[in-house]
């Protein structure tokens, strides 16, 4: 597979916008310190948990006794900050400078930046890959109508080849599953649909290399109008992310970076569209960073 | 509140959150981009500090072609390489580290010279001390221009012919050490090894989806 026909593929098949340059980006990681592995990478967390603990729950309505199954896909994508581009990195213990420089982070500027030290030494940091945003699609499955509950599934692998040619794609995982479980049919008064629910996710680029786990907890109101169903949901975030890669400076010894937990509130207001048996959605995410999503399902 | 207000004020809210929010996603397209990969290269050197009384001096040559290997470093991008004329290198740090130990020994004063060919030697560190007493991790030195002048116009000769795919002519790099062993009055006897550390810049071709 060529490589334009292999990024083809993966906007089809919906996987990370980053995720592609994988191979290039785990030899970026090889010269650095796992300090500034935190500092390079350090727009993904909050990204990725946004974007990835969006366009679960769009309604608050499960049927109590009545089989409701529905297939979809759901891009979710967040903007870049202009602040998101830069990080301080720290020297490394090797190299010796009193100099204080920026260097670009993953999604910044494709130059590199150099850190000048003793004698005129020079320590070279990578440039970024120059991302503007973060998209994220996922197919997705939901099956329910027992007793108000419903099951909810994400699933999504790819190997992308890994011959010299595709380097730059690698393999993406993605598992996710959740149940939601309607309030409001224990309270037949309520003027609008409610429910409850909880999803887990998975999700990994690479051998290892990415590996990160999220948890959404979410109370989702709405209420349909004839072919509308506005929705909005409050709810809490978490996402842990973990990078493993080979650094040159000790012998290809696997180094583990840790992420500190993401944790947040999130809110969620958006619209579903129901024409039959195909439904449409758009939603407003506020969380660890502003993202939107849209997607399709079709099911009854 | 009654319940059609109550929908009219939430949906106007939602409406609005959402117009009012950051820069909207466009819709993700392939762009090729020339991204500056950075990578670290190493060689190293064990020297055996031996017999000296007080005064420890050494040399140990090496061949800067053969000890920077770019072809070795640059193997997993080589294919990826935008442009090798633009490829960067140059010398990092000097560090050093204990690797087999002598209880109570120590060098002050140290000096490192390099020396290219038989072109003489340039300092490239003086003044450091070094507690040869128990292994020890990497310990940087502090450099002098001089010699980090002479070592980037070998790492720039390294590039040259890598990128000729020539030989690096002139390519042997004396190392010299010196300094005042102590305590004195009896024999040295450790083990040490010399990093040269390198940094190189290469621009690679990737594609992102953005």
């Amino acid at each position: 597979m060529n490589r334009s026909l292999a990024a083809a593929a993966a906007l089809i098949l919906a996987t990370l916008a980053v995720a592609p340059a994988q191979a290039q980006l785990e030899a970026n990681l090889g010269a650095m310190t796992e300090e500034n592995v935190k500092g390079y990478l350090s727009p993904f967390p909050t990204a990725l948990s946004a974007t990835m603990n969006s366009a679960i729950f769009r309604s608050g309505y499960i049927a109590k006794d009545k089989l409701q199954f529905q297939v979809g896909v759901h891009a979710m994508a967040v903007t870049f900050d202009d602040e998101d581009r830069l990080y301080t990195p720290t020297t490394p213990p090797d190299f010796s400078s009193d100099q204080s420089i920026q260097a670009p982070t993953v999604i910044g500027s494709t130059q590199y930046a150099e850190q000048f030290g003793d004698g005129g030494a020079v320590q070279y940091y990578p440039g970024g890959f120059d991302i503007q945003q973060l998209t994220v699609a996922a197919p997705q499955i939901s099956i329910g109508g027992f007793m108000g509950t419903q099951l909810v599934a994400r699933w999504f692998a790819y190997d992308i080849g890994d011959e010299a040619e595709d380097a730059d794609f690698g393999e993406f995982k993605l598992f996710g599953i959740g149940v939601q479980h309607s309030i409001s049919q224990y309270v037949p008064t309520m003027p609008f649909d409610l429910a409850i629910g909880g999803f887990y996710q998975n999700f990994e680029i690479g051998e290892d290399l990415l590996d990160s786990t999220g948890l959404h907890l979410n109370a989702t109101a709405s209420k349909r109008f004839s072919l509308l169903e506005p929705y909005i949901g409050i709810g809490y975030d978490q996402y842990d992310l973990t990078v493993r890669y080979d650094s040159e400076e000790f012998d290809g010894d696997e180094i583990e970076v840790e992420f500190d937990t993401e944790s947040n509130f999130h809110f969620t207001a958006g619209s579903q569209l129901h024409l039959g048996p195909v439904h449409l959605h758009g939603e407003y995410n506020a969380a660890a960073e502003t993202s939107f999503a849209v997607g399709l399902g079709v099911g009854m | 509140m009654q319940r059609a207000n109550f929908y009219s004020i939430a949906g106007l809210l939602c409406l609005g959150l959402a117009l009012s929010a950051a820069e909207c996603p466009n819709i993700p397209e392939v762009e090729t981009r020339l991204v500056d990969l950075a990578l670290n290269g190493s060689t190293t050197r064990v020297f055996q500090a031996r017999g000296s009384n007080n005064v420890y001096q050494e040399t140990k040559t090496i061949d800067i072609e053969e000890a920077i290997d770019l072809d070795s470093i640059l193997v997993e991008i080589e294919d990826v390489i935008a442009d090798a004329d633009s490829v960067q290198i140059s010398a990092s740090s000097i560090s050093y580290r204990i690797v087999v130990p002598q209880a109570g020994r120590s060098i002050a004063n140290g000096q490192l010279s390099v020396e290219r060919g038989s072109g003489g030697p340039v300092t490239i560190a003086t003044g450091f001390s070094m507690d040869a007493s128990a292994v020890t991790d990497w310990i940087t030195v502090p450099l002098s221009s001089g010699g980090v002048n002479l070592v980037n116009d070998m790492l720039q000769d390294v590039l040259v012919a890598w990128q000729k795919g020539t030989s690096v002519p002139n390519s042997q790099l004396t190392y010299a050490v010196a300094g005042n062993s102590l305590p004195a009055g009896s024999e040295t006897n450790f083990d040490w090894e010399l990093k040269l550390t390198v940094s190189i810049v290469a621009p690679i071709e990737v594609d992102v989806i953005n």
